[in-house]
């Protein structure tokens, strides 16, 4: 059996652990920039906000009505989910930690005759009394079967927090009224094509030879029928696979009409993504640079503006790649435009360790290359300092807003919480 | 979370390059002494708080002390504790008699009656309290 331990409403959860004032009462955390909502409280869900719903549409109906809003607060949520996942760990030591708020357990070591109703229960209230976060536990006899339970023990309340599927007569009937886009890795594209052959429920999809959906469809699907067969096919090592992209891109704080700040901006994405791509082992043909004004503005002058270049050499070195972001941006940008958001996207990965060398051999500057590209990044691994590239820029007008963040409570001595 | 990221590795010195006789003392050195281990048996449950005011004063606890809270530990009789009442964190003695009461240890003692306040919610055990003098 595997349990999937998720925390409700994780970042809102965490911003009223040290907010006892704050108790039953709407809660919502922006993303980075302040852009848009990316956890909601119960009583903000409530309240009909929804998930990354731009912040400027609700802002004034939701604080009028007593909502309450925080920026993102990474450092805080990061110690209170290793907190977590430490006390998981203690509970059962065959972990997967799948994001910062889930984690699988892998039950197969246990003894057989475990109370798994009482051990989910053990789970839930630990977590909830030693650190403050409730959290969802649904568990099965597989990763795919259990994040179903998991979805089920989360909205609907009758279940108080706990949804196990263990008999085969039971998982049947939970299938059959489980529509086909809840499960897994099945998104908007996929539920159309399988309705269109019929498939509407877990349960039709359970049915199908897995063979037939590996040779129709591919093997991710395949390896899904089987796990709600209850056939466990999924290892953590699944989670893993190559990136075939990377993309870095952030909004502004306010609106950038200059030039050389978009330049700014740009050659920082560009170094983040780098540093991204040493960190795959992969080298990239093909970049694209995007600069857009902020599309919910009506006010303003719209612009959306994006090139590729294609580059001879692969490569993963931060001075070729935010060389040429820039040549992008010189023929992309327009003058007299507001500017909201900018990025760049990675692609065509060829792994570092062999790709075909063109006619114009480079490998003696190449080894160069990576030499210095391995100490950028072995600096900027210490956190004392970091080193960046001239054009990065050190005035950073359009970094991150996050201007309502709380106390980084847990992580820093002068912000610890106040008590009488 | 508290990290040994600062901690220094204990045995450092015997890696430092030596002329000369080899310290006699080599063979028996011991880790230094811990802060962490010391006041700290849970870190996954302890959280840090600062004390303000002087109701806590005949129990050590002085104005701005910090207060080392394990959530794990369920109190007994007697034990300092961190709860918070009507949306306010409080650090009080809690006495289980005849009545759940909070007291403070000081001398204008004000008790209160846990079962007739709305919002109280207990959040963990004081383990230790560190003043600076």
């Amino acid at each position: 059996m595997f349990a999937l331990i998720d925390c409700n409403s994780f970042y809102a959860s965490c911003e009223k652990i040290f907010r006892p004032d704050l108790k039953n009462r709407p809660v919502v955390v922006l993303s980075n920039n302040d852009g848009c909502v990316i956890a909601r409280s119960t009583e903000a869900k409530k309240m009909g906000v929804s998930m990354t719903q731009p912040w400027y549409q609700v802002k004034d109906d939701y604080l009028s009505n007593g909502g309450i809003v925080f920026s993102s607060n990474y450092e805080f949520y990061a110690d209170i989910s290793n907190r977590v996942m430490n006390v998981l760990t203690e509970l059962c030591p065959e972990i997967d930690i799948y994001s910062i708020d889930e984690a699988f357990l892998d039950l197969r070591s246990f003894k057989k005759n475990i109370d798994l109703v009482s051990f989910a229960y053990e789970c839930r209230r630990k977590i909830k009394e030693w650190i403050g976060i409730p959290v969802s536990i649904g568990i099965a006899p597989t990763k795919t079967l259990a994040k179903l339970a998991n979805k089920v023990a989360k909205d609907d309340p009758r279940f108080d927090g706990v949804v196990i599927l263990s008999e085969p007569r039971i998982i049947r009937h939970f299938l059959k009224s489980m529509p086909v886009d809840k499960i897994w890795g099945v998104g908007r594209r996929l539920t159309a094509r399988l309705s269109e052959i019929g498939i509407k429920t877990a349960f039709d999809l359970s049915q199908i030879n897995p063979r037939l959906i590996g040779e129709n469809f591919n093997v991710v699907l395949e390896r899904t029928v089987r796990e709600l067969k209850g056939q466990s096919c999924i290892t953590l090592h699944d989670f893993m696979e190559p990136k075939k992209q990377i993309m870095v891109s952030r909004s502004f704080g306010k609106g950038v009409r200059a030039k050389n700040i978009l330049s700014e901006a740009i050659s920082f994405h560009a170094s983040r993504a780098s540093e991204k791509l040493r960190y795959e082992h992969q080298k990239c043909r093909l970049m694209t640079v995007f600069i857009r004004s902020n599309r919910f503005n009506t006010r303003i002058k719209q612009i959306y503006a994006s090139r590729s270049l294609e580059m001879i050499h692969p490569t993963d070195d931060t001075r070729v790649i935010i060389k040429n972001a820039n040549r992008i941006l010189d023929l992309i940008f327009m003058e007299g435009y507001q500017y909201s958001k900018a990025g760049i996207l990675l692609s065509d990965f060829t792994d570092s360790f062999g790709y075909q060398m063109s006619l114009f051999d480079r490998r003696k500057c190449d080894k160069t290359s990576s030499k210095l590209m391995k100490t950028v990044d072995y600096i900027n691994l210490m956190e004392i300092a970091k080193i960046g590239f001239g054009n990065q820029g050190y005035r950073n007008t359009w970094k991150m807003k996050r201007e309502i963040k709380s106390k980084r409570y847990t992580t820093k001595i002068s912000e610890i919480p106040l008590v009488k | 979370m508290f990290s040994n990221k600062d901690y220094k590795d204990p045995f450092s010195h015997k890696k430092l390059k030596h002329s000369g006789f080899p310290s006699p003392a080599n063979d028996y050195v011991e880790n230094p002494i811990n802060m962490n281990e010391l006041l700290i048996k849970r870190a996954s449950s302890t959280f840090l708080m600062r004390f303000k005011g002087n109701e806590m004063i005949l129990s050590g606890i002085k104005d701005n002390a910090i207060l080392i809270i394990d959530r794990s530990l369920k109190p007994v009789n007697r034990n300092i504790i961190v709860a918070s009442i009507n949306g306010e964190f409080l650090c009080r003695r809690i006495i289980f008699g005849s009545k759940k009461l909070l007291i403070t240890d000081c001398l204008n003692n004000k008790i209160l009656d846990i079962d007739k306040i709305i919002n109280f919610d207990l959040l963990g055990v004081v383990t230790s309290s560190i003043n600076n003098y």
